[in-house]
């Protein structure tokens, strides 16, 4: 029997799976991953989620935290994004991803648009 | 258990003169084997299995089967999720899958026909490599299912929307009746060579379909086969509003734009996507519903056309359901991994499906009317979380909006205790509400039908009676279902 690892909510699933799979594909970024420690929340609009990167773990929990940095944006704008029907810096200069702080902006940025 | 006039092992004998010794078994091992399927329906064993090569065979079973009254279940992969191949009173189990060729392709009339024992893996082959500019169509299930026992019991798979269940595709059948007779329905009766329809004679299909084997075995089957369409494309919304994405889906389905639209719960995406079972479960927040719309079309511009009409109608879902969001199937691949691909590469076999050893439903049809629809859905929602199992929907709009495909797909651990009975004690009562509602349960299981029976027009239990005892009246074929004992 397969062994489940991951979150079981459907956000974090999708969340979970898009990090790990291009972990899995790009040594790079797996190395970036790995290095992290970093409290991400990422709200969809539909609940949000708290992802942990602890150095070499990766945790995602509907359990919010203190964070370090906040990321808003809509789940059709999500499935846009990873669609490529447009890109993170567009989505964030038309505002319809907000991060917070700004100054983490880049960070985030190197982990999403990788991963979506 | 048998009730015959010559002992065992002269039955035995018989038998394997008739298939070989190979082919026939009756060491416990292999019976218990047969005696069961992933359902919570109570097991049984059968007395012998086998496994016959061609008609001729067949024939000389049912003649030995019927002059000493050996109850008679045909089988091929025992993956109805009906218990119907459960031999309920003991007999022999004639398993099919060594009659497994597929005889014929005609791409002139669109059709193929093909032998019991052809699995949707067989077929899905044969047109890849062989037919790529035609295809079948295929259910939520995996590559070893059989074709013909789906089209025989009504089964939904993947053009019902167009065409509705696949009894409904049938062109033509070769059957072995209980007294060895072979009889032949649709053009096949006058011309060897064309299985191209059934009209317009007086059509004796029904005599055969959905009757669970009880009338005979059926050894060819012709079924109809379609164009490709060069261009294909699927969608995957999310939603929270049932009421407006019900509404989508029929909007949708009366457009005649669509393959096949599929209505489910995000509980049955989760299981799909390989959550453990007992955790596929609802969280606060999460998105309701999610559909996925499968689409073709012979040209760019046809198919920019019918994208366009899947747009603007979700744009009133979003209207009045702000959260709900949209995308092409291969970006929800991107997302959740291949196995989402379920819903788009069928047949497929979905691990988290068929792990635990249980799974099961209470299928039906029912009318597509919105207020049914809504209310079954929130009846059997209710009941499933008295009885604490995950609530799979999973439904399918058939043939043009005429009908719908109502569903769960019930997981269970048969290992732990107490678990199966729990799941007959929720199906029987998910049953009783939803046939309360007009939804009637297909591949009906035995449990169900003495309800049906009780409530049916007296002179429909009459003829079914008259016809079943005309074809069989040694009662020996799958005995045990439809009130006959």
């Amino acid at each position: 029997m397969e062994v489940w690892e991951g979150p079981t909510d459907i956000l974090g699933i999708g969340l979970y799976h898009s990090i790990t799979s291009r972990m899995n594909e790009d040594s790079d970024y797996r190395q970036f991953i790995n290095d992290l420690e970093l409290n991400v929340v990422v709200d969809l609009g539909f609940y949000p989620l708290m992802i942990k990167f602890k150095k070499e773990s990766l945790e995602i929990t509907r359990v919010i935290e203190k964070a370090d940095v906040t990321l808003k944006v809509n789940a059709q704008d999500l499935f846009d994004l990873t669609e490529g029907k447009s890109s993170m810096i567009w989505f964030f200069l038309k505002r319809k991803l907000k991060i917070k702080p700004f100054l983490k902006l880049f960070k985030v940025y190197k982990i999403f648009s990788k991963a979506f | 258990m048998l009730q015959q006039t010559e002992d065992h092992d002269q039955i035995s004998e018989k038998l394997g003169k008739i298939v070989g010794k190979e082919f026939i078994s009756n060491h416990p091992e292999e019976l218990l084997i047969y005696s069961y399927d992933m359902t919570e329906h109570p097991p049984n064993n059968p007395d012998y299995v086998v496994m016959p090569k061609n008609v001729e065979e067949i024939q000389e079973i049912l003649k030995l089967a019927n002059k000493n009254k050996i109850p008679v279940v045909p089988f091929v992969t025992g993956s109805n999720i009906g218990g119907l191949t459960i031999p309920l009173k003991g007999g022999l189990i004639v398993d099919l899958k060594r009659m497994d060729r597929i005889l014929h392709v005609n791409t002139e009339d669109m059709y193929m026909v093909i032998e019991p024992g052809v699995t949707f893996g067989h077929v899905y082959k044969c047109f890849k490599n062989d037919y790529p500019h035609f295809r079948y169509c295929y259910p939520f299930a995996p590559p070893f299912a059989s074709v013909m026992a789906n089209a025989l019991l009504g089964g939904l798979n993947n053009l019902s929307l167009k065409y509705g269940c696949m009894s409904e595709v049938i062109n033509g059948i070769e059957a072995v009746l209980p007294n060895g007779e072979v009889v032949k329905i649709g053009t096949c009766m006058c011309w060897d060579d064309q299985w191209w329809g059934r009209v317009p004679m007086p059509d004796l299909l029904g005599l055969f379909t959905s009757w669970q084997g009880m009338t005979g075995i059926v050894t060819k089957i012709a079924l109809q086969i379609w164009p490709r369409k060069p261009i294909r494309d699927y969608k995957f919304i999310v939603s929270n509003d049932l009421v407006a994405t019900y509404k989508l889906v029929k909007k949708l389905a009366t457009a005649d734009i669509m393959n096949d639209i599929l209505l489910t719960s995000i509980e049955t995406i989760k299981m799909v996507l390989g959550v453990p079972l007992g955790q596929a479960v609802h969280l606060e927040g999460e998105p309701r519903w999610a559909t996925i719309l499968d689409f073709s079309a012979n040209t760019q511009k046809e198919y920019e056309a019918k994208a366009d009409i899947i747009e603007n109608l979700f744009k009133e879902l979003k209207s009045v359901d702000p959260k709900a969001a949209y995308s092409s199937i291969d970006n929800a691949v991107k997302l959740f991994g291949e196995k989402f691909d379920a819903f788009q590469k069928m047949p497929m076999t979905i691990g988290g499906m068929l792990e635990y050893g249980g799974l099961t439903w209470v299928g039906t049809y029912m009318t597509s009317n919105p207020d049914t629809v809504v209310k079954g859905v929130h009846t059997a929602f209710e009941l499933i979380e008295k009885y604490n199992f995950e609530k799979c929907l999973y439904t399918r709009m058939m043939k043009g909006g005429h009908y719908y495909a109502f569903r769960f797909l019930l997981r269970f651990s048969k290992e732990k205790d107490g678990e199966t009975e729990r799941m007959r004690q929720l199906n029987q009562e998910l049953f009783e509400s939803l046939f309360e509602l007009g939804a009637f349960p297909y591949k009906t299981p035995a449990e169900f039908t003495d309800k049906i029976l009780a409530r049916c027009d007296k002179n429909w239990a009459k003829l079914l009676k008259t016809v079943k005892t005309a074809i069989d009246p040694n009662m020996i074929m799958n005995p045990g279902r439809w009130g006959f004992k």
